[in-house]
């Protein structure tokens, strides 16, 4: 009976299974062969070398850079769409037209970040860039945004996180309607209301919440690439050269398949190693929660 | 279950062969009635238009073979070919970018072109030698020439104007230049003098070789052994370039699309920008020759797209040929250049009626011509994406201000050694 059962459900995960199987699987073993041989991606020989392009990668000052590059990048982007969209949230609460300012947060969401990198290009542009001619109204002389080593990551990480506190801001919603008001009327009892009551009621009982959007955050901005391509792609000097744009560069104008395969599979043990310690982490939230 | 796995196996076998064997029959016997030839390319826009055009007549003219267009975007296609090569589903034909043609030779699938053509000599005729430098692998014509272009300097009229300059005697020195750009970059308002491009990769490269060229340090070997930039000439070169950004700052590091909307004076740019400009520019813009230095050598630098068959069934190759022999000849050049702005890519186009109407109608288009004698090819190896990236890596920060030109340039020096074969 069980065996019968069994074989039912393979039957019925069969077909999502075989697509698997060769859209995800297929190219990620083949993917991991390549990252063992030096492959131009068009040569007949594949020349095995082992561990080299690792090796290389490792002694390689722009993957370095590049790695720090990512980190810096995932951080911002993860903590600030975070706070912000909780704080776009609570806002939202309870004021009028919240369904009409939630779609308004929510645009930037379901907008084609290729689009959007074109108009945010043009809006950091330094002579008829709106942010510039703003400042200029001051008197204050804006930075040359995009090309500039000091800002274009800081410029980059701003439309990351505008692109994402629409996300937050949902699942927050989702988390605040869900909480019982009866706590919050005891709280008030008690003398504990407006910010206390955020900081001592919402957040602790929004954890599992926080947990959600941080680990989507950090796996959605660790493989950005849409937009940095579009603004800056990756310059100036590789102060905004992510993983996937080093990656790209690599495989697609190098011509080096190896070492973009080998960045691949670093960016997935990166990730499979981060999703770890949150697993780890999330099971001690959820259960102080 | 092991059975029933193995039956399962065997049906779809079966299945599959059958299939096989059918698709492999279905051309044989359709052989003299059509062969559907995909033609993957970059070319959109006008471009794709003009190419759609043409097509269209070919079939016409040719029954039973349809050529069908097939356009991705420019960094789409190189992924989309190595996949097809992977996979063994290339298309009959295909055009793309000079800089990858050494990858794709030593890719095996091409089908030799002189061997179809009656020899490399007959299919190449008067079609100019530094274009084939990208055509001819190991001895064979495996693909030819479908356009190219090179580089000029674009100025903006209203801009000399308003900066006192004559509007129609464009600088012809690198001092004329520098002079005419912190002239223009003293009208205030965030006008650049002029736009020079530094952003990693290879438009850094191909836009600074010229500089090399006509300054006679070069930039590979005759070999392409060894780099050759790393000289007191080329530091010269350099430190033009630095000094306009760094000293006069009549231009930005990194500033790229002023000159498009009015803001920067002059800027080197390509043929294929001419029509752009002319219908779209807010200003009135010129074209000249790229200016030279003292004691130096007129030069421009080489792009363009060829044109090749991957190797299929007999009558797809020869209807492939066909089509490439059709393409190549001097009166749809002529008329496909006359509709892209591309530059000739043999003799006989450059003297066509058509071409040389067009260029009385296009008169922005008479400074590329000229220059075309002058055009040098990049190294035409397997390797030089990744040299042209190390090199542009390594100058980059010399713009900025960042490292000395000597440091720059003894850097680039080393990178690209440490790429060579």
């Amino acid at each position: 009976m069980r065996s019968a059962n069994a074989y039912k459900a393979y039957a019925l995960i069969a077909p999502a299974f075989l697509l698997f199987l060769i859209f995800n699987a297929y190219p990620l073993i083949w993917s991991l062969y390549i990252s063992f041989t030096s492959w131009d991606g068009l040569n007949p020989v594949k020349e095995f070398i082992g561990f080299d392009n690792y090796r290389l990668l490792f002694e390689n000052h722009e993957f370095i850079v590049s790695i720090k590059v990512t980190l810096i990048y995932v951080f911002f982007v993860t903590i600030l769409s975070t706070i912000l969209g909780f704080i776009v949230a609570l806002n939202l609460q309870k004021i009028k037209f919240s369904r009409f300012y939630r779609t308004l947060y929510f645009s930037p969401v379901v907008t084609a970040t290729v689009a959007a990198g074109v108009v945010w290009k043009l809006i950091f542009d330094p002579f008829s860039g709106v942010i510039n001619k703003s400042l200029g109204a001051f008197n204050v002389m804006g930075p040359n945004w995009l090309s500039d080593t000091r800002f274009a990551l800081p410029a980059v990480i701003i439309v990351g996180i505008w692109k994402r506190i629409g996300f937050a801001m949902v699942v927050f919603a989702a988390g605040l309607a869900s909480l019982p008001t009866s706590t919050y009327e005891a709280a008030a009892l008690d003398g504990a209301d407006g910010i206390k009551a955020i900081r001592f009621i919402t957040i602790p009982l929004l954890k599992p919440i926080f947990l959600v959007v941080f680990i989507t955050g950090i796996i959605d901005s660790i493989q950005v690439f849409d937009h940095i391509f579009i603004m800056t792609n990756g310059g100036p000097m590789g102060s905004t050269q992510v993983l996937s744009m080093l990656l790209y560069n690599q495989g697609f104008r190098l011509f080096h398949l190896g070492t973009a395969s080998a960045i691949g599979w670093l960016i997935l043990l990166g990730v499979l190693l981060l999703g770890t310690v949150q697993r780890l982490l999330a099971k001690k939230v959820i259960k102080n929660a | 279950m092991f059975t029933r796995s193995r039956k399962v196996f065997f049906s779809v076998a079966i299945a599959a062969a059958t299939a096989l064997t059918t698709s492999h029959m279905a051309p044989a016997q359709a052989a003299s009635k059509n062969v559907t030839l995909e033609f993957w390319n970059y070319w959109d826009g006008g471009n794709g238009q003009a190419l759609a055009g043409l097509v269209k007549e070919f079939n016409s003219k040719n029954p039973g073979i349809t050529v069908k267009p097939v356009t991705f975007p420019w960094g789409d296609l190189l992924p989309k070919l190595q996949a097809s090569i992977a996979s063994g589903t290339t298309p009959a034909l295909a055009a793309t970018d000079i800089a990858w043609m050494a990858n794709l030779h030593a890719s095996g699938k091409l089908q030799d072109l002189g061997a179809a053509l009656g020899g490399v000599k007959a299919a190449s005729s008067d079609i100019y030698p530094q274009l084939l430098t990208y055509s001819i692998y190991k001895g064979k014509l495996q693909s030819l020439p479908a356009s190219t272009n090179n580089l000029a300097l674009f100025y903006n009229k209203d801009l000399f104007r308003k900066a006192g300059l004559n509007p129609n005697k464009p600088p012809k020195t690198w001092d004329e230049m520098r002079a005419a750009a912190l002239a223009i970059s003293k009208l205030g308002g965030g006008t650049q003098g002029m736009e020079i491009y530094t952003g990693v990769g290879e438009g850094l490269t191909w836009q600074f070789q010229p500089y090399l060229w006509q300054i006679g340090a070069g930039f590979l070997n005759k070999t392409n052994t060894a780099p050759t930039f790393n000289t007191e000439k080329g530091r010269k070169a350099l430190q033009f370039l630095v000094d306009i950004i760094n000293v006069d700052r009549s231009a930005t590091a990194g500033q790229w699309g002023a000159f498009d909307k009015g803001q920067a004076g002059m800027r080197i740019d390509g043929s294929w920008m001419v029509g752009g400009y002319r219908e779209n520019a807010p200003f009135e813009f010129g074209t000249t020759t790229l200016p030279i230095p003292t004691g130096g050598v007129p030069a421009t630098n080489m792009g363009g797209e060829q044109i090749m068959s991957f190797k299929g069934s007999a009558d797809k190759n020869a209807a492939a040929i066909k089509f490439i022999k059709w393409f190549t000849s001097a009166n749809i050049q002529a008329r496909w250049d006359a509709k892209t702005n591309f530059m000739p890519i043999r003799a006989s186009v450059a003297s066509h009626p058509t071409m040389l109407k067009h260029m009385v109608d296009e008169p922005g288009l008479k400074a590329f011509v000229d220059q075309q004698k002058y055009a040098q090819a990049r190294p035409a190896i397997t390797t030089y994406p990744a040299i042209s990236d190390a090199f542009s890596k390594a100058l980059e920060p010399a713009f900025y201000g960042k490292v000395s030109v000597a440091e720059a340039l003894a850097a680039a020096d080393a990178a690209v050694r440490k790429v060579l074969p």
